[in-house]
């Protein structure tokens, strides 16, 4: 099947410091990434803060300009494009984003942040739009006296529900979740993760869905990519990157986790020391200063992804 | 005969003022801490486990209305604050999910630890800013002795907590309070912060009580557990025989409803609803309009934190009481 999203060579750099100034230096926030999504798949992106997951997203939503690489949505080259045919793709892809505290207007009714995507896009009659957005609010678990509250007249969860109801207004074909339940209780989480679920299935949505915690990200996805600093060091089927790991990253990420049982308390020593800046990215693998595998070639010559088992591994070692 | 208590708190409740009423945040919550031990309290957000920390520390800005705190057997809720001020930082350390809360960002590291040193231990200058630069290589601050003239701004958040480690470690308190310690660091640094506490617990055989939403975090590093719920501790036992049979529905529900392990496709277990609103607690047992488990009595009905065997307790009608014995 052809992807529904495909991104080739996918770089942002920003350049750090006055324009004038001798120091000027590059922070290379995504270093170069390719990835594909297959229709109806889940697509989940993990690492670190820093590591370039939200400035990869953000450019697929054309929400940022990429510093060079293409990105393909069905079959359409749209890394360049603008006014009415932009926005006619926007259509199709929409986001979730971490904080549904920030993310919903506080001086909007939930109908009006919910109807605003269908305005935007001129979508149906008013009568319509009405319609649809009880509908959405139905389907997100929420009900159409919900509809004339505000945002702050609901927990994070319930918020969340709305953030999700008004992704979906337009119909999208892919649905980008940013942390979509990093800031709530762990009760709700759940809640919030099976609604996702559901509603992909039903709908037939593509997803792509970022996280820190891979235990939540391996639980969504059909397949895993594990970004380090602007990089893509192994991708590969959800399962094989959560009980195969074959990256070093990859494998101190998962020991890194706090696993809710006691008896399977950590014996793996923690990663030393911090991830490096972005705007000084250590020469030849960029994981070596932290790596316990290190040799003399990962400090001159960068890896590139190749094919283990069911995953590919950017790793001279494995 | 089992040692005594470092902490023992009983019957504590906090409550604030608000628009909507009085919200009873700390609801007749019983505690003890024994010296060495590592003692999580976990639960969502609202659920009173912060409030609960900034009580003991008489450092709320709600009013503790019942209870007692008794630390190394002096009930600190009728100390003078003067007196207080003395116990605060030197045999009750606290540190905060958000390091800057805890430090200067107008003063050096070293100088700020010092602080505390003087303070508290009468330290001269200079015997204070030596006593700094072990207390931070003790918390493996890479380049400790040339970092403590740096400024709070240019350490990263995983080395501004062991900054904040260190800081509190610096009088060897009985006990360390850590409120979400790590909950603003990536994972491989909040692995390196916990190891950190229980080193450090190791070393100095300083108690620790550690408030968390992780279950995960709970499961690594605490000997022993309370969960809470609505402003009280609805079960409370050993680490190890809480998550291996949780007795208290809303635990036997939050272990379900992670996700850790799960394969994909395998619907997770939520607890259904939301946690009451703070103010909005009803008469019967608050966890019941989301208890799977719940009969017609435990609508009307309070239950009791009772003593269920092995030194477990738990909050829950359909539980049945035994006689104390002390964990085996």
């Amino acid at each position: 099947m052809s992807p529904l999203l495909e991104i080739q060579g996918l770089v942002k750099h920003y350049p750090v410091g006055s324009r004038f100034s001798a120091q000027r230096r590059l922070l290379r926030a995504v270093d170069g990434i390719d990835l594909s999504v297959s229709p109806g798949e889940t697509l989940g992106l993990v690492g670190e803060s820093g590591c370039g997951k939200s400035t990869t997203v953000r450019m697929i939503m054309r929400l940022l300009e990429p510093t060079a690489g293409r990105i393909l949505f069905d079959g359409q080259e749209i890394t360049r494009l603008s006014g009415a045919r932009l926005k006619a793709v926007r259509q199709r892809m929409q986001i979730v984003f971490q904080d549904p505290f920030a993310s919903l207007n506080p001086r909007k009714t939930v109908e009006r942040i919910v109807s605003d995507p269908l305005e935007i896009h001129r979508i149906g009659t008013a009568a319509e739009r009405r319609a649809r957005v009880y509908k959405l609010l139905q389907r997100v678990g929420l009900d159409r006296s919900h509809a004339d509250r505000y945002p702050h007249e609901f927990s994070g969860g319930q918020r969340q529900r709305i953030s999700i109801a008004r992704a979906l207004a337009c119909a999208p074909q892919l649905i980008v979740a940013d942390e979509p339940v990093s800031a709530l209780d762990v009760s709700i989480q759940a809640q919030v993760i099976n609604l996702l679920q559901d509603l992909q299935r039903d709908l037939a949505l593509t997803m792509i869905f970022i996280s820190h915690d891979l235990s939540v990200v391996q639980y969504v996805s059909d397949s895993i990519a594990v970004m380090y600093l602007g990089k893509i060091v192994e991708l590969g089927p959800s399962h094989a990157i959560y009980h195969e790991a074959q990256h070093p990253y990859t494998r101190s990420l998962l020991s890194a986790i706090p696993v809710p049982d006691p008896t399977r308390r950590g014996s793996v020593p923690p990663l030393e020391s911090e991830l490096p800046s972005p705007m000084n990215i250590p020469a030849g693998c960029r994981f070596h200063p932290r790596c316990p595998l290190a040799t003399e070639r990962c400090r001159r010559e960068a890896p590139e992804l190749r094919p283990v088992g069911a995953q590919q591994v950017a790793c001279h070692n494995i | 005969m089992p040692p005594e208590p470092i902490l023992r708190v009983r019957g504590l409740k906090t409550q604030f003022q608000s628009a909507a009423g009085v919200v009873r945040a700390v609801d007749g919550v019983d505690l003890d801490i024994y010296p060495g031990e590592i003692v999580g309290i976990v639960g969502e957000s609202g659920s009173g486990k912060s409030a609960l920390a900034y009580s003991i520390l008489r450092l709320t800005s709600g009013r503790i209305v019942a209870g007692e705190v008794q630390f190394r057997g002096q009930n600190v809720l009728e100390l003078r604050e003067a007196e207080m001020e003395k116990l605060r930082g030197d045999r009750i350390a606290m540190i905060f999910q958000d390091p800057m809360t805890s430090l200067n960002p107008l003063m050096r590291i070293g100088t700020q630890i010092g602080e505390a040193l003087r303070y508290h231990l009468r330290l001269g200058r200079r015997a204070a800013a030596a006593k700094a630069a072990a207390l931070l290589q003790a918390v493996h601050l890479p380049d400790a002795e040339r970092r403590v003239h740096d400024y709070p701004h240019q350490l990263s958040g995983g080395q501004r907590q062991r900054v904040v480690i260190a800081m509190g470690m610096s009088c060897t308190p009985d006990l360390l309070i850590a409120d979400e310690p790590t909950t603003a660091l990536d994972v491989t640094i909040q692995s390196q912060i916990l190891n950190l506490i229980s080193e450090t617990r190791q070393r100095t055989s300083t108690a620790v009580l550690l408030i968390t939403h992780d279950l995960g975090v709970v499961a690594q590093l605490c000997d022993r557990v309370a969960v809470m719920y609505a402003g009280q501790v609805v079960e409370q036992g050993r680490t190890a025989d809480v998550f291996a049979d949780p007795q208290h529905p809303y635990t036997i529900g939050l272990l379900r409803s992670t996700p850790h392990g799960r394969r994909r496709g395998e619907p997770l277990r939520p607890i259904p609803g939301q946690p009451p609103r703070p103010g909005e607690i009803a008469a019967g047992c608050p966890f019941a309009p989301r208890c799977h488990l719940a009969e017609a009595r435990c609508q009307h009905q309070a239950p009791d934190l009772i003593h269920i065997g092995g030194g477990r307790q738990a909050r829950c009608l359909l539980r049945t009481e035994v006689a104390y014995e002390p964990a085996p």
